[in-house]
């Protein structure tokens, strides 16, 4: 798994050594010397996490790059009931919600839904779609439970991970079956969480054998429409997975994870009916209950062989079907990986990953009606096969206690551009056991997705009349043609790091990043009209009604940026039961047309501001965790960001409360609060889905955790 | 560039493909092949060999030696982490650790046996060898108690804990420190 490719992040990581009950633990992965420990000890700690320890033994302090790392701890105690709101406690993330279940999630810029430039595994298996180009966030769920941690990359993770992971990696890990045996309840019900339920059975099989099954279901309210009136984006999930561990050998452990979900959510859809019979002035129309109905499933096959602390060999194959029924298109899709890697120390002092992947994606399109699949030729095409081969290498040499750098590369070849390099340089400068700094250099490249080279959109963006251009009088339509020549959208990106320990209790954690980009996706007028009409004035297409007129478009890639900026996070542990977070970040964008051509000046320019507000410049995080006497439990989280000019959001403070008592160690009683006196809120607005946007409510749920 | 409309990057693909499917056959048909070197130890490892050792503490043999000889039936990581505790003193013994294979005579040679990763016919020969026998058994099998071993060591969530077969024990003249059977999980 690519886990392990992450600097190794065991319990000896500094945001475990923070955690006063875990420092003990910190110190044994240090000097692995449990033989001073009493007996009692020794069965009453807990096993320190290997996942990433057979990569060498580096603390996440020394790591070169932008790594953060949400604990199951942060998890519960936040009291998020989503992935994607459990990723607001990362530094520099931007994560907004449009609706009752889609969220735009970026950091380091273009804060979009349709944000793709972050890769997103779930266990090692890579969640994206790439016909509506982003990560549909509404599928990727689990226990929070059973969350062991989601470590967070912020930067290029390109060499390693591939195509898409431009401007950040963010990898969901969840617990292995040997620790989540016995029994799991846990319920809870609210005003808006209305009611989840999840139950988890882990048990024993064969002679090293575990497993677990689980089941979740939750059923959500709709968000508020902006006069206050409920949205009907009501959510419901429901979910069955399981996973079981076992050794065929010594020195094999085999792996196996899957499961299957079904939900809907019926978002409201602003859209232009143009096959309806001619209804005088009517065009754009907003109808609700439009199915975004959705299923799918996994299987994930990891076999994993270690033939010693330098080297070992694993081989994985995932399976993956996803199936949304959404108003606009249907799409079915199926993929398969495999992947195999290579650890090993071909010389002293260096440590040598390199491995190969194979993907293959099948599509099936149907009801297209306003999202288009179509061949070369501009006719509907209803299935596609695409497939992506890639290699990819890192050599980390440690050059003596206090330098350490690594090299490395991922070459692919995909179906839209064929072959892409991707290298990567880093540094790290162990000042002492508590200084570190470290340096990063890389190249990384997103390449075109399905939605850009082969989907027509229309009849679902709107500009209204009093839009800056010629012909302001009517409202418009815009047709999104796609582009089959489209080139990669290149990264350059700069990073610099510095992390300290400050004696126990305060530690810092500060980087610095400077990103250019080149060839970023744009959208241009059109001379000619979809239909074949005759253009009016150059750039305007007739619609069926006499107040509607259609703007034809396509993408280039017309744009190059260059963002910067800088994200800290401080921990401080006040008291021994007391603990505070603060993370800060700081974001500049500054994009420009990069052609002369002065026919494309007009809609680039439109590009460039989009580009440049589409995310927040300032973001911010504090929270605090209090252990409190008799088993009690109280955390805050109060969260800000500065206002995103695009999505026409001003800033907002938000501000979340959890209460918990533990009668004993198996049963918890918890009372949660999330965006205390905010009546409703606005967190995002776009006008290229058609999906219109809804807004947050105050939202209260009391649960209950039992293990047995 | 599209593949849709050039064919010289339809027979690129063909290669590309043939290339990376023979590579990632042969890498893998390769990694098959190898003979196992010296496996990895976790810290899972090193936790159960501190325990055995540990336990050496609370249990009385009829004879006391000069050394406490802590025999290992079994191949896997947590060999390298016993040897490090060849050597050291427990209870005014020192200890000596050695590998043996499962035809050994381990009551002449042993005065504890940690059995590991062996096939479960094995063991219970190796236990009905050893039955009255002055050895003590520890193991991390399954169901190891309930063949008549002594002390068995399990996971369960992240930590270890162990079962004591107090009656095998006793059986074969070993007496067990009341303070230990306290910290058992289960007792026989």
């Amino acid at each position: 798994m690519k886990t392990q490719l992450l600097p190794s992040v065991l319990a000896s990581s500094l945001f475990f050594a923070l955690n006063a009950h875990a420092d003990h633990q910190a110190q044994e992965s240090e000097d692995d010397d449990f033989l001073d420990f009493s007996l009692e000890e020794l069965i009453s700690l807990d096993i320190p996490d290997v996942t990433s320890v057979s990569r060498k033994k580096q603390r996440l302090m020394d790591s070169a790059a932008a790594i953060y790392v949400i604990t199951s701890e942060d998890i519960l105690r936040s009291g998020v009931t989503s992935i994607p709101e459990a990723l607001r406690m990362v530094p520099g993330m931007q994560v907004a919600r449009l609706n009752g279940n889609i969220w735009s999630i970026s950091t380091r810029g273009f804060n979009y839904i349709f944000a793709n430039k972050l890769l997103v595994l779930i266990d090692g298996r890579t969640v994206y779609s790439p016909l509506f180009s982003g990560v549909n966030w509404d599928v990727q769920d689990t226990l929070m439970e059973d969350i062991d941690r989601i470590e967070v990359i912020r930067g290029p993770g390109a060499a390693l991970w591939g195509a898409n992971a431009v401007n950040g990696v963010i990898n969901v890990i969840t617990k292995k079956a040997a620790d989540t045996q016995g029994n799991l309840v846990s319920l809870g019900a609210g005003n808006e969480e209305k009611a989840f339920g999840a139950y988890r059975h882990g048990g024993e099989f064969g002679e090293t054998g575990f497993y677990k099954v689980y089941v979740k279901t939750f059923e959500r309210d709709g968000l508020a429409k902006a006069d206050g009136s409920d949205a009907n984006d009501d959510w419901k999930m429901k979910r069955v997975g399981f996973r079981a561990e076992w050794k065929p050998a010594a020195d094999t452990d085999f792996t196996l994870l899957g499961d299957i979900y079904e939900g809907t959510t019926r978002p409201a859809l602003t859209i232009f009916k143009n096959d309806e019979p001619y209804a005088g002035d009517k065009g754009m129309q907003t109808f609700e209950n439009t199915s975004r109905d959705q299923r799918g499933g996994n299987l994930i096959a990891h076999w994993k062989k270690t033939l010693s602390d330098t080297e070992d060999y694993s081989l994985k194959a995932v399976i993956d079907d996803y199936q949304n029924f959404d108003y606009r298109v249907t799409e079915k899709r199926q993929s398969f990986d495999l992947e195999f890697q290579h650890y090993f120390q071909p010389i002293e002092n260096h440590d040598l990953v390199w491995g190969l992947s194979f993907r293959r994606t099948w599509y099936q399109m149907s009801d297209m009606r306003y999202i288009i699949h179509r061949d070369e030729n501009g006719q509907p095409k209803d299935s596609r096969q695409d497939n992506l081969y890639s290699l990819f290498a890192q050599d980390d040499i440690t050059l003596n206690h206090h330098w350490n750098v690594s090299f490395s590369a991922r070459y692919e070849h995909n179906e839209f551009t064929g072959k892409e390099f991707q290298p990567n340089a880093k540094l790290t400068w162990k000042v002492n056991d508590n200084r570190t700094l470290w340096a990063s250099v890389s190249k990384a490249v997103k390449t075109p997705s399905v939605s850009e080279t082969s989907v027509y959109t229309d009849n679902i963006t709107f500009f209204e009349a009093d839009f800056d251009i010629p012909y302001a009088e009517r409202k418009k339509v815009l047709a999104i043609t796609d582009n089959r020549d489209l080139e990669s959208e290149k990264l350059t990106a700069f990073e610099l790091g510095y992390r300290e320990q400050f004696g126990s209790s305060f530690r810092l954690d500060v980087t610095g990043f400077y990103n250019r980009y080149s060839d970023i996706v744009a959208y241009v007028a059109q001379t000619s009209c979809p239909d074949g009409s005759p253009i009016i004035g150059g750039f305007i297409c007739p619609t069926t009604r006499s107040n509607f007129y259609r703007l034809p478009s396509t993408l280039i890639n017309g744009i190059d940026a260059t963002t910067y900026g800088l994200e800290t996070v401080a921990d401080w542990q006040v008291k021994d039961w007391w603990k505070l977070q603060l993370s800060y970040s700081w974001l500049q964008v500054d994009a420009s047309p990069n052609t002369s051509n002065p026919n494309l000046q007009f809609a680039l320019k439109g590009n460039e501001e989009l580009i440049e507000n589409l995310s927040a410049n300032h973001t911010m995080n504090l929270r605090s965790n209090m252990n409190l006497s008799h088993q009690w439990y109280f955390d805050v989280w109060i969260r800000g960001i500065s206002n995103m000019k695009n999505a026409n959001v001003p800033g907002y403070t938000a501000l979340d409360v959890r209460l918990a008592k533990k009668v004993n160690e198996n049963l918890e009683f918890s009372l949660v609060a999330q965006n205390l006196f905010d009546k409703q809120r606005d967190e995002f607005n776009e006008i290229f889905s058609g999906l219109s946007a809804t807004e947050i409510e105050e939202s209260w749920y009391a649960q209950i955790r039992w293990s047995f | 560039m599209s593949i849709f409309t050039n064919a010289s990057a339809k027979a690129t693909i063909k290669v590309t493909t043939k290339v990376t499917i023979i590579s990632l056959v042969s890498a893998i048909l390769f990694s098959f092949q190898l003979n196992t070197a010296r496996a990895a130890t976790s810290p899972e490892d090193k936790i159960k060999t501190a325990i055995i050792f540990k336990l050496t503490k609370f249990i009385s043999w009829p004879k006391k030696t000069q050394s406490l000889t802590i025999c290992v039936l079994g191949e896997g990581s947590i060999n390298n982490e016993l040897h490090k505790i060849n050597r050291k003193n427990t209870m005014g013994r020192r200890l000596s650790v050695t590998h043996r294979n499962a035809n050994s005579p381990f009551e002449k040679l042993c005065d504890a046996l940690f059995i590991h990763n062996i096939d479960n016919v094995t063991v219970k020969s190796v236990l009905k060898r050893l039955e009255g026998k002055p050895v003590l058994t520890i193991s991390d099998i399954r169901s190891f108690v309930d063949y008549g071993g002594m002390i068995g060591l399990k996971r369960s969530g992240k930590k270890i804990n162990f079962s004591i077969n107090n009656t095998s024990a006793t059986n074969a003249n070993l007496n067990i420190n009341s303070k230990l059977l306290k910290l058992a999980k289960t007792v026989k």
